[in-house]
């Protein structure tokens, strides 16, 4: 067998999840806070669903397998459908869930209470569009590594640069969410925001370490 | 919008003394201390240094949170020890930048906190519109009001008496009695 799976928790890892996981309870708890203070909304259920489905999905994500590809011998091609589609899905997933965020929180910030007011949407609407682009640009990159291998590993920059500046638009857009937080005075959608920053820049860091590292080995041993 | 007039401001400063501190658990300390020890102290210092700053910030929220002081009253700390915060990570980041080549997973959260509390601070000085400060500079510098001299015009001199017909005279042609004290 060429096609290996592999489990192999870090302490780096679990960290990791453990502030997704934080983040996502923050929101859970700025759901249940707001009905508790009387700050009534028909959609406050929407956010809560929204956080389980978060943390279930975070939780998920620590325990996911990694798949390995043997380099010595020719993977079969159904080994290889399945390690590209492994890969595809989980991206896509990640997205579509952030995605879906994105509209619970533009439902929330526009809905029939702030009739007329259209500034509290720039935040959401941003951070919707940002994610979008996102996942047509990394099924476009994933298409990309399945099938023309060499073109994607000579143009890594591209993936890199376009990742990274895409992200920049959600983050222009979580910045307008927390503003409009503190101006709504709400402490635990102050706190998601906040932490959102946190795993933006983390996960950015992370991404630019693991490039480094790649074009070290590839300046080392070659293509 | 909202009926209680809850100030919930202090949240920026507990997620940022949070954060401050979770730079702790995602430092390879122990990694570096086993390399070596000089090597283990530069490296374990400023993180030391930023969790010390988020325990400050995260007392400090805490004791806002439960009405014992005031935003007003711990603007000042919140706002040294997240500048502090902020200039450690990132400077601690290009020094470990410069020596290993790789940027330290540690550098976010101090940085990120430390910019959410002082973002957070001066917002809240921006809507209350809190001006102290400024309005004790003004009353250093306050203008103190000249005083216009009033130049007395005699008709007679007030020693000889003689007749200062010919325009305003600053001595007694006379007698050199002088008509105009400074």
């Amino acid at each position: 067998m060429t096609l290996t799976f592999y489990w192999e928790p870090t302490l780096s890892s679990f960290m990791f999840s453990a502030l997704w996981i934080f983040r996502d309870i923050t929101l859970i708890l700025y759901a249940r806070t707001m009905k508790k203070r009387g700050i009534q909304s028909k959609f406050n259920n929407l956010l809560f669903v929204m956080g389980i489905l978060f943390v279930i999905w975070n939780v998920a994500l620590f325990f996911r397998p990694g798949l390995r590809l043997s380099y010595f011998l020719f993977p079969e091609d159904s080994e290889l459908a399945v390690f590209f589609s492994y890969i595809i899905l989980f991206d896509s997933i990640q997205i579509i869930i952030v995605i879906l965020l994105g509209i619970s929180l533009s439902i929330y910030f526009g809905n029939k209470e702030n009739r007329g007011v259209k500034k509290p949407l720039i935040g959401p609407v941003l951070f919707l569009l940002g994610q979008v682009i996102f996942l047509i640009f990394i099924l476009f990159s994933d298409y990309m590594y399945v099938f023309q291998n060499d073109l994607f590993d000579d143009n890594y920059e591209v993936y890199l640069t376009g990742s990274v500046v895409i992200t920049s638009i959600s983050v222009v857009g979580t910045f307008f969410i927390f503003l409009y937080s503190m101006y709504l005075n709400r402490d635990y959608l102050i706190m998601f925001c906040g932490l959102m920053f946190a795993s933006y820049l983390v996960s950015f860091i992370y991404i630019m370490n693991n490039t480094i590292a790649y074009f070290d080995y590839l300046f080392r041993y070659g293509w | 919008m909202e009926k209680n007039e809850r100030n919930d401001i202090y949240a920026v400063a507990l997620i940022g003394g949070i954060l401050c501190i979770m730079s702790l658990f995602y430092s390879d300390i122990w990694g570096a201390f086993s390399f070596n020890l000089l090597v283990g102290m530069i490296a374990s210092a400023p993180i030391f240094a930023q969790a010390s700053f988020g325990i400050v910030m995260l007392i400090y929220a805490i004791k806002i949170r439960r009405g014992k002081s005031s935003m007003m009253e711990e603007k000042k700390k919140f706002l040294i020890f997240s500048w502090l915060a902020v200039s450690v990570s990132l400077g601690f980041s290009v020094f470990i930048f410069i020596v290993v080549e790789v940027f330290a997973l540690s550098f976010p959260y101090g940085f990120v906190g430390g910019l959410l509390t002082i973002l957070g601070v001066y917002y809240h000085q921006h809507i209350t519109k809190d001006t102290r400060h400024t309005d004790h500079k003004q009353q250093k510098i306050e203008l103190i009001p000249i005083q216009k001299k009033e130049i007395s015009n005699p008709k007679f001199c007030t020693n000889c008496g003689f007749n200062l017909k010919e325009g305003p005279f600053k001595f007694c042609p006379e007698c050199g009695n002088q008509l105009n004290p400074e």
